[in-house]
């Protein structure tokens, strides 16, 4: 680079996508904070209310149980994906033969639309004849058939399955990249110590793996503070609200309940959440690499 | 990694395995053959002859050609000034960028919406292209600035000694060396774009300009009771994502990896 003498025109070159982040992004997050101390409907005249907004949403238990459904979702969802995945990998190296078709059959549901695999299990959990059903009757495990998101109980942990079931490749796909990246040297000498595949596992790549660890944490917390479609697709939030999400409670009160105000101060919640984790998380991972 | 496997280490392993794909494929396999249950081939015909599902095909393929093709360039052009200039602020600017990666969409529907409504945008394409273009600007800028990063400074610095203004190292260097990964970035953008969901849910409501994620919805109440017909939409609507999943696998897995491993 040219030293001590700065490329002003690097300024053009970064306006253009930065019009649609301003446009989109910013001013959005701005105009948040700005209609969250309104009371509006979205068309008629705002009435300047300060923080009543947020105050409501402290006293409402509907926003407590959403914010519970989200931390219960990224409970389940989080540690199963990462230990598949974790599990998938390992499988994909002990063998030689099909690996891409398995790995393929695995990764798919990762790219395929949500309103596809959300569908489909939508058909599956169909208490009467849906297949999980059918399937337990058919071993005569009949008491096992359950309502599944048709049930208060059980709603939000069947959907955090298939979330499980669609996200699975790519946890999977993370740490088969880093278990190839670590050297072979270290297996050779491990077996030159006896160790067996128990043993490598978790004696070695385990902790060998803390960083793709990490990281894919933080990435499944972001991820799951982001899903809408999966539960708006299979639930609308239901049963009797046992699936209500912090994002389907916000696009409800803003979209069909004409709340501007009200949704905004959730989304200004929701925004300060991703924000002070992605801060306290990358602080972490720092302090973890060092 | 493993080596030599003892035979019960070995069949256990592969017991596991096949286990556990065929969890994985009995879903893929239960919406081939409930697609297929009815009228074979004919639920295929039924969908293909609706004018609207067509009518969705083409929205989405507009929508997905639009995001792709602009946010590639768009993104290419700012990680190129982020990788290998300087100016003031510029790692701030770059953060800010990244900002989009940690937002939840569903937290920017207010606003969104307003804006959206001010420019005169819904039941436009614009309203699908402008968010996701905005959004996913992110993601692609962190794969192709570190991918940017790696080319050697030396090249540039000749092709200025050469009398190469920005824009031509732009066109001569960046363009030809970063074809992988703006690649990757595409296929990555096109996936998502093509799978949006939010977007179409929110903004639009003439059923002329939805997309083609929003066909099942739309047909579930259009034609109740038919959901073999639902279905075989639905396999229908996948095929662009499995052909580009074949085809693109080696970009995919590296942008993938890329963007989370650095």
């Amino acid at each position: 680079m040219t030293r001590g003498k700065y490329q002003w025109i690097g300024y053009a070159y970064v306006l253009p996508i930065f019009l649609f982040l301003i446009l989109f992004v910013y001013f959005g997050i701005v105009y948040n904070v700005y209609i969250s101390l309104f009371e509006w409907d979205g068309i008629g005249e705002k009435t300047f209310i300060g923080l009543q907004n947020y105050l409501e949403m402290f006293r409402d238990p509907k926003v407590y149980e959403a914010l519970l459904h989200t931390f219960q979702f990224m409970a389940i969802s989080v540690p199963c994906s990462m230990l598949l995945g974790f599990i998938f990998a390992l499988l994909l190296h002990s063998i030689r033969r099909f690996a891409d078709a398995i790995k393929a059959v695995i990764f798919l549901p990762y790219v395929m639309a949500i309103i596809v695999i959300g569908i489909t299990f939508q058909m599956i959990y169909e208490p009467n004849y849906g297949l999980l059903n059918e399937a337990l009757r058919s071993v005569h495990l009949d008491g096992l058939a359950r309502q599944w998101i048709g049930s208060r109980n059980l709603a939000l942990a069947s959907i955090a399955a298939v979330y499980v079931y669609s996200h699975a490749g790519f946890y999977m796909l993370l740490y088969y990249t880093s278990i190839l990246n670590i050297n072979a040297e270290v297996f050779e000498a491990a077996e030159m110590d006896g160790a067996g595949a128990l043993t490598k596992i978790t004696r070695i790549v385990a902790p060998l793996l803390k960083s793709t660890h990490i990281i894919l944490l933080i990435l499944g917390v972001i991820a799951t503070l982001k899903v809408f479609e999966l539960v708006w697709i299979m639930t609308g939030g239901g049963p009797g609200g046992a699936t209500e999400l912090l994002s389907t409670f916000v696009f409800r009160s803003a979209l069909l309940q004409f709340e501007q105000g009200y949704s905004a101060a959730i989304s200004v919640l929701m925004l300060m959440i991703a924000l002070v984790y992605t801060i306290f998380q990358l602080k972490s991972y720092d302090k973890a690499r060092r | 990694m493993f080596g030599q496997l003892k035979w019960w280490e070995k069949s256990t392993f592969h017991t596991v395995l096949l286990v556990s794909v065929s969890v994985w494929a009995v879903p893929l396999g239960f919406l081939l053959y409930y697609s297929w249950k009815g009228e074979g081939i004919g639920n295929y015909v039924a969908v293909l002859r609706l004018e609207l599902f067509t009518k969705f095909l083409q929205n989405s393929a507009i929508v997905s050609f639009f995001v792709v093709t602009l946010l590639v360039l768009l993104v290419a052009l700012a990680s190129f000034a982020f990788s290998k200039m300087e100016f003031p602020g510029r790692d701030l600017l770059f953060y800010l960028a990244l900002f989009g990666l940690m937002i939840p969409p569903s937290a920017m529907l207010v606003p969104l919406f307003q804006t959206i409504k001010a420019f005169g945008w819904i039941n436009t394409y614009m309203s699908l292209i402008g968010p996701e273009i905005a959004l996913m600007s992110s993601f692609a800028m962190l794969i192709t600035r570190n991918f940017f990063d790696e080319i050697p400074n030396e090249l540039f610095e000749a092709a200025r000694i050469d009398g190469a203004g920005t824009f031509k190292q732009f066109a001569h260097i960046i363009v030809p060396l970063g074809k992988p990964i703006l690649t990757t970035a595409g296929i990555i953008v096109f996936l998502h774009s093509w799978n949006e969901y939010l977007m179409p849910l929110a903004f639009i409501s003439d059923k002329t300009m939805l997309t083609i994620t929003m066909a099942p919805s739309h047909f579930i109440d259009e034609y109740t009771a038919n959901y073999n017909k639902v279905f075989a939409a639905m396999v229908l609507m996948s095929i662009p994502i499995i052909l580009l999943y074949l085809f693109g696998q080696k970009y995919l897995q590296r942008g993938l990896t890329s963007g989370a491993i650095k």
